[in-house]
């Protein structure tokens, strides 16, 4: 229905749109109530958006997804990120995740002279890894930055390679358009994906929104994770979204989200965004969509998404909110992290994990596993 | 299509704000005492009063321009959020950034140099019918079936530094303090007046001081389904709204418009300074056009019917006008009483003695009547949906209650069809409950719900099928 597809999309956009947020920084704040306006400690990511802004115009006009080159980069648009969250099983069946970012932000407008010197810079890449293994409670992340340059950062578009250092999102677009690989670290870790879409992609509507993109909610992901202590195959599926315009970047503002994707093992795959003000004032909002097995989008707005958060984990930088109760419509979900210690000393700190998703879809029972990101609760 | 809903977001986005313009179902002061008579006003013919002279050039400039609202979401924020401005939505007059903006938001900067957007009055009191925004037509498809406090935070991501977080941070707190009252469950009505109740529930009525706490009890949360009517039938009408609530000085009930943001008397006062002129220019606006082809001689046919059957009530037309300012009492019309009752039956006169402590000093006063008033016909082809609740289509199916559907929605092509009188709509099945999708839910108009009964004003009736349609080509011309 015509209804129901548009304000998936329109829904699909704000949810992502709080994603941003939430892979990304939100802004260095305590998360002690307070009355006064959050302080403007600004991080030098988005001082640099803040420059960069001033040489970018608003994506307009129609615009149409074209699969594979808008995997690529988009040198039009000041920011842009790729995000894959795989959430596997290891041989024993063990939960394993894998989340890998990409933030690009753009230095020269489109509009800009061509640069005089290889050396000169024309993009700042920030990306980071991280794997969680469950079988021996082991979370080893990193996060890397550099600038733009050809061979070290940045997206070849002939090979439909995007690079970051030795960390490679490949879409062999001439070979075979449905098989990306995903080889990365964190350091000398090594995780090697085979990703494989199972459903049409959800195009993200520029129109509410200063920024365009896609989803792809669900592909299947097959490979190998190598650690000090060897090899293993791990399978399972992978959830990723690519997005470019002006995108939230929240070192500053004063609300702060929360990102939850689960994919469930009936097909299909839930996504959730909580958002709060950091002055303590305010009631959260919850903003929520399903994505069916067909890839049809319902979305929940804060009547039909009632979230609770039911235990907090007391980490090195704050208490984080890892432990969720969550009902949508006739889905009931139980959200716990397969372990408490997922907190990441990024330039800004934040909770990103890996979870166990349990409950039931009416009256049959549903579990999965999903990612948890949350922010704006540190120093 | 889907750039009329995204456009419907931002409205909806900004409608918060602007909301308190919409008619501000009541308040004002009478002398005080125990008898809540005194809240009340009788059916039957309402009384002149006395309006304060305004120019009308300068209201429309006033009405467009000036921040009313003062409290909004920075520019720079909302100018990422906001879809590209159709050009079909500016109007002529605007000064500033204001001729860029649509017509429902009015930019302006406030004390530490930010620039603020909020809605402005015609967030509700306009609408486009085709590629023209026709000024004082309630809009019959604003969307506030929407959580506010979830646009709230999508802006808040894209605010920037402390003087834009403390402008924000302002909007923020009212709209926390209204969202729990100003959602509807259907795309078209109006929370208006559950949002000005809320709205005194947190401002101490002597000195506009806003309380994150409520000062009273506040409403019920769920408002009653209202339609917004149009404003250029305020010039024939003594009293303002359905129930004849408003009355006294019409321009003193419009400040209300201002309870969400103004905080200090001082603020109300300069509003106040030209309120006169918003008013007269309220008054003089014509009604639109009908916009197609009248068949005269079949509309000369339906003229002495509707004198015979219609003009006691909605006056007559043409040279030498007449309108009787007659409230028909719920009994006697018998549509949806819910509004009505709840505004006589004690459970609001808190707020109606809020009014009377305001700073108004008596120049108005909350007194509704048990029933509903006759409204003038002028324009009526465009006003559709009919009843105050906007719960019958169109003209054709109010003129003979067999056409009502029980369950219907508008087209989503937002198509006015002039001939029929109405929005294209089609006619379902089954309600609310029947569907699985709360994005569909929001669009089914179900008479069966609470307030939004279809029945009453049953007169057209009695008419038979040509005197009907003669009355329909008169009422064209109207």
């Amino acid at each position: 229905m015509m209804t129901r597809r548009i304000w998936g999309v329109v829904a699909v956009v704000i949810a992502i749109a709080a994603a941003v947020v939430s892979y990304f920084l939100a802004s260095p704040r305590g998360s002690e109530p307070t009355q006064s306006a959050p302080l403007q400690e600004s991080d030098w990511i988005s001082a640099a958006a803040d420059i960069a802004a001033e040489e970018f115009d608003r994506l307009a006009g129609p615009w149409e997804l074209a699969l594979p080159a808008d995997h690529g980069v988009h040198s039009e648009a000041s920011t842009e990120l790729w995000h894959v969250s795989a959430h596997l099983a290891d041989e024993d069946g063990q939960p394993v995740g894998v989340q890998f970012l990409l933030f690009r932000i753009g230095l020269a407008g489109p509009e800009a002279p061509p640069p005089t010197s290889a050396w000169e810079a024309r993009e700042l890449f920030r990306g980071h890894v991280v794997l969680v293994e469950a079988a021996d409670a082991t979370v080893v992340a990193q996060e890397q930055f550099a600038r733009g340059m050809v061979g070290l950062a940045g997206y070849e578009a002939n090979l439909g390679e995007l690079r970051f250092d030795n960390w490679l999102l490949a879409f062999p677009a001439r070979a075979d358009p449905d098989q990306w690989t995903l080889s990365s670290g964190p350091g000398d870790n090594r995780v090697e994906l085979n990703l494989t879409p199972e459903k049409a992609p959800l195009r993200l509507d520029g129109e509410a929104v200063p920024f365009r993109g896609y989803a792809f909610s669900r592909l299947h992901a097959e490979g190998t994770v190598e650690t000090q202590s060897g090899q293993r195959s791990v399978s399972g599926t992978a959830w990723f979204e690519h997005l470019w315009g002006e995108l939230p970047i929240p070192g500053g503002s004063p609300v702060a989200s929360d990102r939850l994707q689960v994919q469930l093992d009936d097909g299909s795959e839930l996504s959730v965004v909580r958002s709060r003000r950091l002055d303590g004032a305010g009631t959260p909002t919850v903003e929520a969509l399903l994505i069916d097995t067909e890839g049809n989008v319902v979305a929940f707005d804060d009547d039909a998404a009632q979230l609770e958060l039911a235990r907090r984990w007391q980490g090195a930088e704050a208490a984080w909110p890892v432990h969720w109760r969550l009902r949508l419509g006739d889905l009931q979900l139980v959200i716990t992290p397969v372990m408490d210690a997922q907190e990441h000393a990024f330039m800004v700190s934040v909770w990103s994990g890996l979870v166990r998703a349990q409950g039931q879809h009416g009256d049959r029972p549903v579990s999965g596993l999903g990612t948890l990101q949350l922010t704006g609760y540190g120093n | 299509m889907k750039r009329r809903i995204v456009i419907g977001g931002a409205v909806v986005t900004l409608a918060v704000a602007g909301l308190a313009i919409a008619w501000l179902g009541g308040f004002l002061p009478s002398s005080s005492g125990a008898n809540p008579e005194r809240h009340r006003s009788p059916t039957g013919e309402v009384p002149a009063t006395e309006q304060r002279p305004g120019d009308p050039v300068a209201g429309y400039h006033a009405l467009v321009n000036e921040p009313y609202v003062s409290c909004g979401m920075p520019h720079e924020a909302w100018r990422r959020l906001a879809p590209e401005t159709d050009p079909a939505d500016l109007l002529p007059g605007r000064k500033g950034h204001n001729a860029e903006l649509p017509y429902f938001l009015t930019a302006h900067v406030n004390a530490d140099d930010v620039e603020i957007v909020s809605n402005n009055c015609l967030v509700c009191h306009a609408a486009r019918i085709g590629d023209e925004v026709v000024v004082g037509l309630g809009d019959a498809f604003a969307d506030f079936t929407v959580d506010p406090r979830s646009l709230v935070n999508q802006v808040g991501r894209y605010v920037r530094g402390p003087a834009q977080t403390a402008a924000w941070q302002h909007w923020a707190d009212r709209i926390e303090g209204i969202a729990a009252y100003i959602q509807t469950d259907t795309i078209g009505m109006n929370p208006a007046t559950n949002l000005s109740w809320a709205l005194m529930a947190h401002r101490d009525p002597e000195t506009m001081a806003w309380s994150d706490t409520p000062l009273l009890e506040p409403p019920p949360e769920t408002p009653v389904p209202l339609r917004t009517p149009p404003w250029w039938w305020m010039g024939k009408k003594n009293a303002m709204f359905y129930t004849t609530i408003g009355r006294g000085d019409h321009s003193r009930y419009m400040l209300f418009a201002s309870l969400l943001c103004a905080d200090t008397v001082e603020e109300l006062r300069e509003i106040d300074a030209y309120a006169p002129d918003i008013r007269a220019y309220l008054e003089s606006l014509a009604p639109p056009v009908f916009p197609g082809e009248i068949d005269t001689a079949l509309a000369a046919e339906g003229r002495p019917v509707f004198e015979a059957n219609c003009a006691s009530c909605h006056g007559t037309y043409g040279e030498a006008p007449s309108y009787p300012n007659r409230v028909i009492p719920l009994e006697e019309i018998g549509t949806d009483p819910l509004y009505a009752a709840t505004m006589t039956d004690g459970s609001l006169d808190r707020f109606y003695e809020w009014v009377e402590r305001s700073p108004h000093d008596g120049t108005v006063r909350a007194a509704p009547a048990k029933g509903y008033i006759a409204p003038p016909l002028d324009g009526i082809w465009a006003v559709a949906p009919y009843l105050h609740n906007g719960s019958v289509p169109s003209l054709a199916a109010l003129l003979d209650s067999r056409l009502r559907p029980r369950y219907w929605r508008h087209a989503e092509t937002r198509e006015h069809d002039a001939e029929a009188m109405g929005w294209r709509h089609e006619v379902l099945e089954g309600g609310k409950d029947a569907a699985d999708d709360p994005a569909e839910r929001v669009h089914i108009y179900d008479t069966t719900l609470p307030g939004y009964d279809n029945g009453g004003h049953y007169f057209g009736d009695d008419l038979s099928e040509e005197e009907r349609r003669a009355v329909i080509e008169y009422l064209k011309s109207l």
